[in-house]
């Protein structure tokens, strides 16, 4: 991904308000940012996949007719059945309910632990690239630090050492994002090294803006489409951290249950009683593809260069050949856009 | 037959907002040793034309008419055997030399594979001797040295040579230059130009030339395509467009040019609105909407090219009534207010902005680990200007002259390496945090780049209120000073809930300035304020920058490459070389009697849009390009290029080479020049 594309230039089209004429259809950017996403099918498949999932982590204990705490002693290790749809757990619990709640504890820490991370990445990058010298280098050598120690080690060696039992997850959460910041914050320093030097940057400091503003205003938002990517696919990164450690038993803590301890439970006993194992695992295989496709779906629509651009009108086949020479010129709106580029390139002084 | 024969070529691409019309009923002739120019703003198709011609347009565009080269149709040819052509016998020199050449081949390399591929036969030792002849052709010292060189280590000018060469490799029957000196400085311009034309001399080529620029037209050009809105709307021979024109729209775009040889002080006739979006064509002429002339006819349908004289067509439903009239019968010309100020002597008007003896060094370093000083940048190099109350001040010269920095430098409103910075009576050494805080209010800044300078995120009111809600100004008095802003710039009121990207550049050139006037500033820093825009609005952002500089007395200093909108703007004009002023006077004193030998060859590179003119001027060409501004040069900097050293006795050639020259009065008063040998010379 270039840095151009990033940075999102908003569509070009070329405007004939003062010609009198009135353009019979514009295309808002937000508009055609929801058409690009939507030509995309696996994008579309997966947001409504993770809209399912989160519905069901919220609503679906409701029906399960157990909570996932709850003990069934008259059935321990029970295959599926009609009281225990995905069956028990050697302690008799519900695979079902233990599964849908894993699965909340899982997103929960996938979305704080990345909104966490873009949060710092955002306030890092921004910050060393726009005010430079010692601040820059300080923050650099911070980053540069995080990103060579081994992130799941230290994380597994605080875990042992920190909170235990039911809030566990909280600290996971923090830590994840805590660690998970460094690569999105270099993406980000580069960008805004790019952005600060535009020329509506420039002049807004030459108009008296303080620098603070100066990032909220003009500087993040132009790297907001990075930054929801990154978040999308953050989430699937920490859930994918978050399971890895609660595997290992350094994550969430019984009894609390995530996606990760219901596999470690299960892996023992995945070729006698596989229901235990594979339930999770295929949920957590599902979430994270979900999460995944959309990201990618909602990187694709933000890049002008992707192949996600199309034809009006049923000229689709012939224009999928060269998507990417087309889409050049329709995500710019009007084609009138991308031929200014081309030719209206004015030498540019130095 | 005919060499090329295009006949009704209509190219169109499919978009989000529906089917783009690029090109709409194309036809012309090309014959052997002819050069077509192809003129018209951007959108109007002109690039698309060519790239239809070649082959290279995009898989999903839809073409029908037909392109005949030497009578074999060239239109539904596959691309396999559209590569036999490209680069053999048609050929592309393309506007941006950097992206158009492999960094990692060498230029020689390059060459050979332009050979090999089309001349199997051809032995490599051969094509090598051969690149490196052409590389000689087209000016490259040592170009058996030189070939063995990668892009990057040319400069934009030489690289430009290089694509020529590549060009003119396979003798192509015909070369297709688009926009080949946009990217280049005008003294640069001046030796590509030359040497395309002895390219297509060498090679008898004929050559499809595609530019904005009339004033190349007039100069190269035999005949002339106009476009607008995808359509050819005049098309005849060279004295026939700038002579005879006889449609409304290349008459405007003739009267609107600012021109060179034409002295200051009257307003440039104006070209209103801008051109159509392509993809929703109103019914009737597409200029309808621009021509005073427009009655209901022209709304109706299309006019077809009509016959005015032999050779000679134009697309206007009145062609009766329009042929021979001159531009000011048809397009009416601003008036001008004159300013209360320009009355009063210059010596009893306040000084705004003084800078003093600046200078501005940017170190270089080398090394990875340990780092240290190799060198020095000597960017802007003790250079002393004043600007008065009211007055403008252009600062000229190319690119890498140190014009930029020395704008960045007064912005930035800091205490300088050396020297003083002194805005309205304030040393800028001297404020403090919020007195330079304070005094940023009084000085702002219009860029070059409409698309870039505002942000696209943000509503065209919360750009302009942006500067007042930094000096914290109450919210009713910024919504009323927001409007006021908006009609002062000539845009309307329900424009402040849009959005940048509903605005043309012009358009958002005047967004621009709204803003920089927003805290009523004293000076105005204009970087190459229209340089970005087609000449058909390049005319009424300037005439607005005069309006309000007579209305709001402001201060302007403006740095532009194009010494045509110079003359037109500007009061005083300063010459800037490597980071030094080498000439500087009043404007009509400057250019009609330069004396320094860089500024009569700037002056001299700049393409008037008048053949007759043109063709008759004998161009002072400078050799090479600028040097590196690292180097330590102990006399005039000038001295490696400056064409009167030649001239010079081997004495005085001593004094050039040891002595720095200071500026020194001439003739009238306040001309200023930095020449031992300094002689008035009248360039055009």
């Amino acid at each position: 991904m270039s840095a151009d594309l990033l940075l999102s230039s908003p569509p070009v089209a070329d405007s004939d308000d003062d010609g009198g004429t009135a353009v019979a259809t514009r295309i808002g950017r937000s508009r055609l940012i929801l058409r690009r996403f939507l030509r995309n099918k696996l994008a579309v498949f997966g947001s409504c996949g993770l809209l399912l999932l989160i519905l069901m982590a919220i609503i679906g204990p409701l029906f399960t007719g157990w909570d996932f705490m709850e003990i069934d002693k008259r059935a321990f290790l029970k295959p599926p059945n009609s009281t225990h749809w995905l069956g028990t757990t050697r302690a008799g619990r519900d695979v079902l309910a233990l599964t849908l709640h894993g699965m909340s504890r899982s997103l929960i820490i996938g979305f704080v632990a990345a909104t966490l991370s873009a949060l710092l990445s955002a306030v890092v990058g921004t910050a060393s690239a726009y005010f430079g010298g010692w601040t820059e280098r300080i923050l650099l050598w911070i980053t540069d630090l995080m990103l060579v120690i081994p992130n799941l080690l230290i994380i597994g060696v605080l875990m042992r050492g920190g909170v235990t039992g039911n809030l566990a997850w909280v600290m996971l959460a923090f830590m994840l994002g805590l660690f998970g910041w460094m690569t999105t914050g270099r993406v980000v320093r580069s960008l805004t090294l790019s952005l600060k030097n535009r020329e509506y940057v420039l002049a807004a400091k030459y108009m008296g803006l303080p620098a603070w503003r100066i990032i909220i205003r003009h500087i993040l938002p132009n790297i907001s489409s990075l930054m929801v990517v990154n978040l999308t696919l953050g989430v699937g990164y920490a859930v994918l951290g978050e399971t890895g450690l609660s595997f290992l038993g350094l994550g969430v803590q019984a009894p609390d249950t995530s996606l990760g301890t219901l596999i470690g439970e299960g892996a023992s006993m995945a070729t006698t009683y596989s229901w235990i194992f594979l339930t999770p695992s295929a949920v957590l295989v599902f979430l994270v593809f979900c999460i995944t496709a959309m990201g990618d779906g909602i990187r694709d629509a933000l890049d002008p260069s992707s192949q996600s651009g199309g034809v009006v009108g049923g000229k689709r086949k012939k224009a999928n050949k060269s998507a990417k020479t087309t889409d050049a010129l329709s995500s710019d709106g009007a084609y009138s856009g991308a031929v200014a580029a081309v030719e209206d390139n004015a030498p540019k002084e130095v | 037959m005919s060499l090329l024969s295009v006949r009704d070529l209509y190219v169109s691409f499919p978009s989000e907002a529906g089917d783009v019309l690029a090109v709409r009923g194309m036809s012309f002739d090309l014959e052997r040793g002819r050069t077509l120019a192809l003129v018209g703003e951007s959108g109007s198709g002109k690039s698309v034309t060519s790239l239809a011609i070649m082959g290279l347009h995009p898989e999903s565009a839809t073409i029908t008419g037909s392109v005949m080269l030497d009578g074999a149709e060239l239109l539904n040819e596959s691309d396999a055997a559209m590569s036999k052509i490209r680069g053999n016998r048609i050929t592309m020199v393309f506007q941006d030399p950097l992206s158009a050449l492999t960094p990692v081949y060498s230029v020689g390399e390059q060459i050979v594979e332009t050979i090999l591929i089309h001349n199997p036969d051809t032995t490599k030792k051969a094509a090598w001797e051969r690149a490196v002849e052409l590389l000689a052709i087209v000016g490259i010292p040592n170009a058996a040295e030189r070939a063995r060189a990668f892009p990057f280590e040319f400069s934009g000018g030489m690289r430009q040579r290089v694509m020529i060469a590549m060009a003119m490799a396979n003798q192509p029957d015909i070369i297709i230059a688009d926009e080949p000196t946009t990217a280049l400085d005008v003294t640069i311009q001046a030796q590509v130009l030359e040497v395309l034309q002895r390219a297509q001399a060498e090679t008898g080529a004929a050559m499809i030339l595609i530019t904005h620029d009339l004033g190349v037209v007039a100069g190269y050009a035999d005949e002339v395509v106009v476009m607008y809105a995808g359509r050819p709307v005049e098309q005849g021979s060279i004295a026939d467009i700038f002579y005879r024109p006889s449609m409304p729209y290349t008459i405007g775009l003739l009267g609107t040019v600012p021109r060179l040889d034409h002295k200051s002080g009257e307003p440039l006739p104006v070209l209103d609105g801008n051109p159509p979006d392509v993809v929703h064509l109103p019914p009737g002429c597409p200029f309808a909407l621009r021509c005073p002339l427009a009655n209901a006819q022209c709304s109706q349908s299309e006019p077809e090219l009509q016959e005015v004289s032999p050779g000679h067509v134009a697309a206007c439903v009145r062609l009766s009534e329009v042929v021979g009239k001159e531009h000011a019968e048809i397009f009416p010309t601003p008036p001008l207010e004159r300013a209360v100020l320009a009355k009063v002597p210059r010596e009893q008007r306040d000084t705004v902005l003084e800078l003093m003896n600046l200078r501005k060094h940017f170190p270089l370093f080398k090394g990875a680990l340990y780092r240290r000083q190799v060198g020095v940048v000597r960017a802007v190099d003790g250079i002393s200007l004043d600007v008065k109350k009211g007055e403008t001040l252009g600062l000229v010269g190319e690119s890498g002259s140190g014009k930029s920095t020395t704008l960045l430098e007064i912005l930035e409103l800091l205490k300088p390496q050396q020297g003083s910075i002194v805005v309205l009576g304030h040393d800028t050494a001297t404020l403090t945090k919020t007195q330079r805080r304070q005094l940023r209010q009084h000085v702002q800044v219009v860029f070059q780049d409409p698309m870039a300078a505002v942000d696209p995120r943000m509503t065209v009111f919360d750009i302009i209120a942006e500067p007042l809600q930094a000096f914290a100004w109450e919210k009713a008095k910024v919504e009323k000073r927001v409007f006021e802003l908006l009609s002062l710039v000539g845009l309307q009121p329900e424009h402040a809930d849009r959005f940048p990207q509903h605005f043309s550049g012009g358009q958002r050139q005047r967004i621009g300035i709204a803003r920089a006037l927003a805290l009523n500033p004293s000076i105005l820093v204009l970087d190459e304020p229209v340089s970005a825009l087609d000449v058909s609005i390049q005319a009424g952002i300037i005439n607005l920058l005069e309006a309000l500089q007579h209305k709001l007395y402001l201060s302007y200093l403006i740095v532009a490459h194009d010494l045509a909108v110079v003359r037109h703007i500007s009061d005083r004009v300063a010459v800037m070389y490597l980071g030094s002023i080498v000439e500087v006077g009043t404007v009509n004193a400057l250019y009609d009697e330069p004396a320094h030998p860089y500024t009569q060859a700037l002056i001299s590179a700049i393409p008037i849009p008048d053949p007759n003119i043109e063709r008759a001027r004998r161009r002072i060409v400078l050799q090479g390009d600028l040097p590196n501004p690292s180097d330590e040069v102990p006399g005039c900097k000038f001295s490696s290029r400056c064409p009167k050293l030649t001239t010079l006795l081997d004495s005085e050639r001593t004094k050039c080479l040891t002595q720095v020259p200071s500026l020194e009065k001439i003739g009238a008063k306040d001309h200023q020049v930095a020449c031992h040998f300094s002689e008035a010379l009248r360039v055009f």
